[in-house]
């Protein structure tokens, strides 16, 4: 039983040590909108804010830009893709490169649906 | 003050009650008065849930939750289960079936252990109680009628929404019983285990039900990243599933009287905790919004309950720790522990990276962190599932080596076969693996007897798990997205090994939405493979998310084609989509579902045995 203890135990520490590397190695930071501008040009970064209402423009070859703010800054931000259940006002984060004065999303994320949060912010404004 | 808020005041006061008759009963025979005042109790929670449901159906849009989560287009169904569908109805449905697991623990036997028990899982039902007539409110009305409401989130309305909430709910509730067994147990020195079994085997399948249809839905939810994506309300219910399936097989040691007594005591604790946590996760997002974990008072509520149920388990350990002595028996034990290890490790790994947010702020932590962790975990728990199936509880050699001299040359040469075909390392040794545990679990069961139905429900599960495997690393490992994809009407377009051809649209209407449907052909080596239909939904609702792509799967027996559709150019001679083809994924939902059913035959009743 000893034996299966210790053997057991090593497992557990190198398996945390691994853990932590594998941990420490996949973080990326958020990034803020004004962070993003006032560099200029930065590449594969991620930058959470929300999308400002009323600023979606629609082009052919399913893109879009709106814009996305931290409540200090406005980024435009293009993005070619489906983005099912789109709404303005929301948060999001967007992945992908700024330069010349736009963000070019590869990857654009929306908050779940089940996080019920969102929608009674939203409607609070109104209210 | 509504009807339902007097119903919750009820149920508080009569619960208040029945918590000190339970304490009572260690002593006194005080059973009826506490079984009256409970039945009060689970009347009023009922009720209040029924009214609810009344205020939904009738359309009263003054009752600030009917507003948020109905619409007066909204079909029955929808709407029944948008009484589930935001925080506040779902921990009502949390407190009922707490309420009514509590009746079927009065039913049993009466004895200290049982009114302890009671008493502990009514404090739960109380907190829980006290939150919905504070912070949680479903009753609260405005002060004028708004007409019509914002409408159900167009993404919930499907088959799956309407039954995962409540079945997952079930598992949670359900959980708190062998908590509440495990702390009163330790505490008298009686053994709870056999006690919770079957309120720990059927509150585990209704959480395996529940976060398989969460998968199934997430798969056919375009943006969810596919069946799992390691979201953090995904890893919620992940967790205690983890822990509960842990203390499963802790239970089977413990029966045979060889130990892993303190393991299995903490498992039940922990399993609780977790279960809290999830409710508080998925009913709030506080993991992807850091500011308002400080100014959501639940936040605080539920963390008190997570730190107050760990402080009463340790002291109860403390109390009662004579309770734990025990040696681990044979090899298989050990074995055993292994796995619980692994499963151990899975449950670690996956809640650091869950509340990591909350600790560092301003971080995501990427799907790879979980890859590269949870799949040598889960492959190295196939393997000694596989391992295990070949030995049995006496250790005996020659019995392994029999039935390992078929498994391991069949797996190997399976793995050298597909090495040769595919040319592909991961799908060789992925292969070889599934085999290998596949025919020691099924050379062990051959001269089972249905009758012993907990093993042959446990080696339904374990084949589950192996299928469930094969299907991830098939998925996860082997899948071809493409996208975005344009395609022009009448023109074949190269798309990986297939031809897709937009063929035109259509439009239907209904009352709660329009659809624009498109007909794509997809051709695979220039033979029609199939034609799809993918859709765009418009709800009709004064929201902005009602736009949905949705999609169509095309299913084969080792394959996933899948396409959604996400815009038409302004002539109407283009559409956009986006195309995948998944392998194996039909293995994930096989094996999905044969766990549940091992959990279900596990969990069936022991006088059916002759019947079959």
């Amino acid at each position: 039983m000893e034996k299966v203890k210790v053997a057991l135990g090593l497992v557990i520490i190198v398996f945390a040590i691994v853990m932590a590397f594998s941990f420490k190695s996949s973080l990326s930071p958020y990034h803020s909108v004004s962070y993003v501008v006032e560099k200029g040009e930065v590449r594969d970064v991620q930058v959470n804010g929300t999308i400002v209402p009323n600023s979606t423009i629609y082009l052919e070859n399913n893109t879009r830009i709106f814009e996305l703010t931290d409540g200090k800054t406005k980024m435009k931000v293009i993005y070619t893709g489906i983005l099912s259940n789109y709404q303005e006002g929301i948060p999001a984060v967007v992945r992908g490169d700024y330069y010349n004065g736009c963000f070019h999303a590869t990857e654009v994320l929306l908050k779940c649906p089940s996080k019920y949060e969102v929608m009674e912010k939203n409607y609070s404004a109104v209210k | 003050m509504d009807t339902g808020e007097v119903l919750l005041l009820i149920s508080l006061l009569s619960s208040t009650a029945s918590f000190f008759m339970f304490l009572r009963c260690i002593k006194k025979d005080a059973w009826k008065t506490a079984k009256y005042l409970h039945t009060i109790s689970t009347i009023s929670f009922v009720s209040a849930f029924f009214i609810l449901l009344y205020y939904f159906l009738v359309r009263d849009f003054n009752v600030e939750y009917v507003f948020e989560y109905s619409d007066i287009h909204l079909s029955t169904a929808y709407t029944i289960s948008a009484v589930w569908a935001g925080r506040q109805g779902s921990l009502l449905l949390w407190v009922c079936y707490l309420s009514i697991f509590n009746i079927a623990l009065l039913s049993g036997k009466k004895d200290k252990v049982t009114a302890l028990s009671l008493a502990i899982s009514t404090l739960v039902s109380i907190f829980l109680n006290i939150l919905l007539i504070t912070t949680s409110d479903p009753f609260i009305r405005f002060n004028f009628n708004p007409g019509n409401g914002i409408g159900l989130n167009p993404l919930l309305r499907t088959p799956e929404m309407i039954i995962h909430p409540p079945t997952i709910f079930v598992g949670y509730a359900g959980m708190t019983v062998p908590f509440a067994l495990a702390i009163s147990g330790i505490i008298f020195g009686e053994e709870w285990i056999r006690r919770s079994r079957l309120y720990l085997l059927i509150s585990w399948v209704f959480l395996s039900i529940g976060i398989f249809l969460g998968a199934w839905w997430s798969y056919k939810t375009l943006g969810w990243g596919g069946f799992w994506g390691w979201d953090p309300v995904e890893n919620a219910s992940l967790l205690p599933w983890l822990t509960a399936s842990a203390l499963l097989h802790g239970v089977i040691v413990e029966e045979r009287k060889r130990g892993l007594k303190l393991l299995n005591y903490i498992l039940a604790i922990l399993t609780f905790d977790l279960v809290i946590l999830a409710t508080f996760i998925t009913r709030s997002g506080i993991i992807s919004s850091v500011h308002a974990f400080g100014q959501n008072p639940e936040a605080r509520a539920y963390f008190g309950l997570i730190v107050i149920a760990t402080l009463a388990g340790a002291i109860a350990a403390f109390y009662g720790r004579k309770n734990f002595s025990g040696t681990l028996g044979g090899i298989r034990e050990k074995l055993i522990l292994c796995n619980i290890s692994i499963l151990l490790l899975s449950m670690a790994t996956v809640l650091l990276g869950t509340l990591a947010p909350l600790f560092i702020p301003n971080i995501s932590v990427g799907k790879n962190y979980y890859n590269h962790l949870e799949i040598p975990l889960g492959t190295a728990l196939i393997v000694l599932l596989g391992i295990c199936a070949a030995v049995d509880w006496l250790g005996r050699k020659e019995e392994f080596l029999k039935k390992n001299r078929l498994s391991v040359p069949a797996g190997l040469m399976a793995g050298v076969a597909v090495f040769a075909i595919l040319k592909a390392v991961i799908a060789a040794i992925g292969v070889a693996i599934f085999l290998f545990a596949l025919l020691n679990h099924i050379q062990d069961l051959k001269g089972t007897r249905f009758a012993n139905r907990r093993k042959v429900g446990g080696y339904i599960a374990h084949i589950g798990m192996i299928f469930l495997f094969i299907g991830v690393m098939g998925a996860w490992i082997y899948e071809e997205s493409y996208k975005p994809v344009t395609l022009e009407q009448g023109k074949l377009t190269k798309v990986g090994n297939f031809e897709l051809k937009l063929v035109g649209f259509n439009a239907a209407e209904d009352q709660e939405k329009l659809s624009i449907i498109s007909y794509v052909e997809i051709y695979e080596n220039g033979k029609l493979q199939a034609v799809a239909h993918p859709k765009m939904l418009f709800y009709k609702l004064m929201r902005q998310d009602r736009v949905v792509s949705s999609v169509e799967i095309i299913s084969q027996p080792l394959r996933d084609v899948y396409i959604a559709m996400g815009g038409i150019s302004k002539d109407g001679t283009k559409a956009y989509y986006e195309f995948y083809v998944v392998p194996l994924i039909s293995f994930v939902w096989l094996g999905s579902l044969l766990i549940i059913c091992g959990g279900t035959v596990a969990a069936l009743p022991k006088n059916t045995q002759r019947a079959i």
